[in-house]
């Protein structure tokens, strides 16, 4: 009996690579300002409409991944200028900034909602039912977002290692996430720096939105339904430690996916039901063993 | 130079200096002792839009630099160096220093560089080399140097030597002297190290409960017994 087939790998690749993306960003957000940014979830959605209104303008939904980088980010420029910076210079607890997250994921859940029945009617389309399975390439038989999800991935963290470690700025970025009052005495801006680092957190979070409808079916309710996995991935890996968010991702994409196919082959299908279940119980297991994530343990044992 | 005038500040509600005037000349060493918790530090975070300013003035070449944000007093030609996290760890020590000297617009930074290493040679062997990783007095030649490669007009230092061993105490010190004559910078060194500030200040200021008690020389501070006494734990 095959225990896991190929087809189950690919798929475990594809929604790990994509996991991954999603849970960049909130590593990198709850490092900079130290948040855990549940509006993420909107962000992701908003790729999804991203990859759809490109693909009414006549474009590949791929290209969604560009439009979705941008809008992503407004959003999160948004969320830090308009509502976080007011909150953080009244001193506001991080509990009233993480509900501030909260009520804004809500309004743009209200505006995605909004936006998909115009798409509906004006287009006709089924904009709460967004699939692009069948506009998607093959090589090999290897589905295309397999390929795409796992370069975009590449990619962002080959970008942010060059960010970060390459240019004044993202140096500076580094520096504000360790001591914001060291960095102001050398006349960085923390404030623009914070909010640089928001744009880039939705823009991440709109690029893994918009292959999201290449994997699964997608409306405006897909990124609520992901967060608490987005949130288990970044934990995992290490808040601490923005290159830990893949690994976390990996290994929860992995464990959803493949586990709970192995698991269906023992002991039926009905098993399959309960997948949302893995990656909440290996966050829990991860917080008792490695409260301080997996990357940490490899740094410890380095 | 550096001028503050009738200073009242603190931070929120909690209000710690009161009515405090300094100031410090071009190519000064001024020293500010007192004892803990008299508001020494606050007296830097103020001058550099870290506490909050109720009342009062603090001005650098007579421009106004009052309740201005930090990131902007940055770049005034005023360098703080903070007295307990002071070093960026995770980042290496060229680093840390290449990040100082970008957002202070120095136009050469490797010439800047190798101008610090020749003040600090043993940051040159480490340049490479994670901060967090360094001993507590490259730790604090660091912290200096950050300050330094900014090219200020007036260093800010808060409790350079708090935590040293002797011999880095002495070498501190003796750094913090050759670093005013030989660059002209003015120098506003907190210290709890009071004998050893005074060997080098110019002018001495003693701060207590928020107040200044006695402005003069070191060596007119020295003749003040009761104050040596009381409020310096020093002399019988």
């Amino acid at each position: 009996m095959e225990i896991i087939s190929l087809g189950t790998l690919i798929s475990a690749l594809t929604w790990s690579s994509i996991l991954s993306l999603m849970a960049i960003g909130i590593t990198l957000l709850y490092r900079t300002t130290k948040v855990p940014n549940f509006a993420h979830a909107s962000f992701v959605t908003t790729g999804v409409y991203s990859a759809t209104i490109v693909s009414l303008m006549g474009f590949h939904p791929y290209l969604g991944m560009f439009l979705g980088f941008i809008l992503g980010g407004l959003e999160g420029l948004v969320l830090f200028y308009a509502i976080l910076e007011p909150l953080r210079r009244r001193r506001s607890s991080i509990f009233i900034l993480m509900i501030a997250t909260l009520s804004y994921d809500i309004l743009l859940y209200g505006l995605l909602n909004v936006l998909a029945d115009d798409l509906q009617t004006t287009y006709k389309i089924l904009a709460r039912m967004i699939y692009y399975s069948r506009l998607d390439f093959s090589i090999g038989g290897v589905p295309g977002v397999a390929v795409i999800s796992l370069l975009a991935l590449i990619t962002t963290v080959i970008l942010l290692y060059i960010l970060l470690n390459r240019t004044t700025l993202g140096v500076a970025l580094r520096a504000c996430m360790e001591n914001t009052a060291l960095a102001q005495t050398l006349g960085i801006n923390v404030s623009l720096m914070l909010l640089f680092s928001w744009f880039i957190a939705g823009g991440i979070a709109g690029v893994a939105g918009a292959l999201l409808p290449f994997y699964t079916m997608c409306g405006p309710y897909i990124g609520m339904l992901y967060i608490a996995e987005m949130f288990c991935a970044s934990i995992l890996g290490g808040l601490d430690q923005i290159y830990g968010a893949p690994l976390g991702g990996f290994l929860i994409g992995f464990a959803k996916v493949a586990l709970i196919s192995v698991l269906a082959s023992f002991v039926g299908p009905w098993i399959t039901e309960y997948a949302p279940i893995i990656p909440l119980a290996a966050m829990a297991v991860a917080l008792v063993l490695v409260p301080k994530g997996l990357v940490a343990i490899k740094i410890r044992r380095g | 130079m550096l001028k503050v005038e009738s200073l009242n500040s603190g931070y929120g509600k909690l209000h710690v200096l009161y009515d405090v005037s300094v100031d410090c000349d071009k190519e000064e060493i001024v020293a500010v002792v007192g004892p803990n918790g008299a508001g020494k530090t606050t007296l830097l975070n103020s001058i550099f839009g870290i506490a909050d300013i109720y009342s009062g003035s603090v001005k650098i070449d007579g421009e106004e630099i009052t309740k201005l944000p930090a990131h902007v007093i940055a770049r005034k030609g005023i360098a703080y160096v903070l007295q307990m996290i002071n070093i960026f760890s995770e980042l290496s020590v060229e680093e840390n220093l290449r990040i100082s000297a970008s957002y202070a617009k120095i136009p050469d930074i490797d010439k800047k560089l190798r101008e610090i290493f020749e003040i600090f040679p043993i940051l040159s062997e480490r340049r490479k080399q994670r901060a967090g990783t360094l001993s507590g007095g490259e730790r604090q030649m660091l912290a200096i140097s950050i300050g330094l490669i900014r090219d200020p007009k007036i260093l800010l230092l808060d409790e350079p030597t708090a935590g040293l061993m002797p011999l880095y105490v002495d070498l501190i010190i003796k750094k913090i002297n050759e670093i005013r004559k030989e660059r002209g910078i003015s120098v506003v060194l907190v210290e709890q190290n009071v004998k050893k500030a005074l060997e080098i200040a110019d002018r001495a200021y003693v701060l207590v409960s928020g107040q200044i008690i006695f402005r003069g020389s070191p060596s007119d501070l020295a003749s003040e017994k009761e104050i040596m006494r009381l409020y310096l734990g020093m002399g019988e």
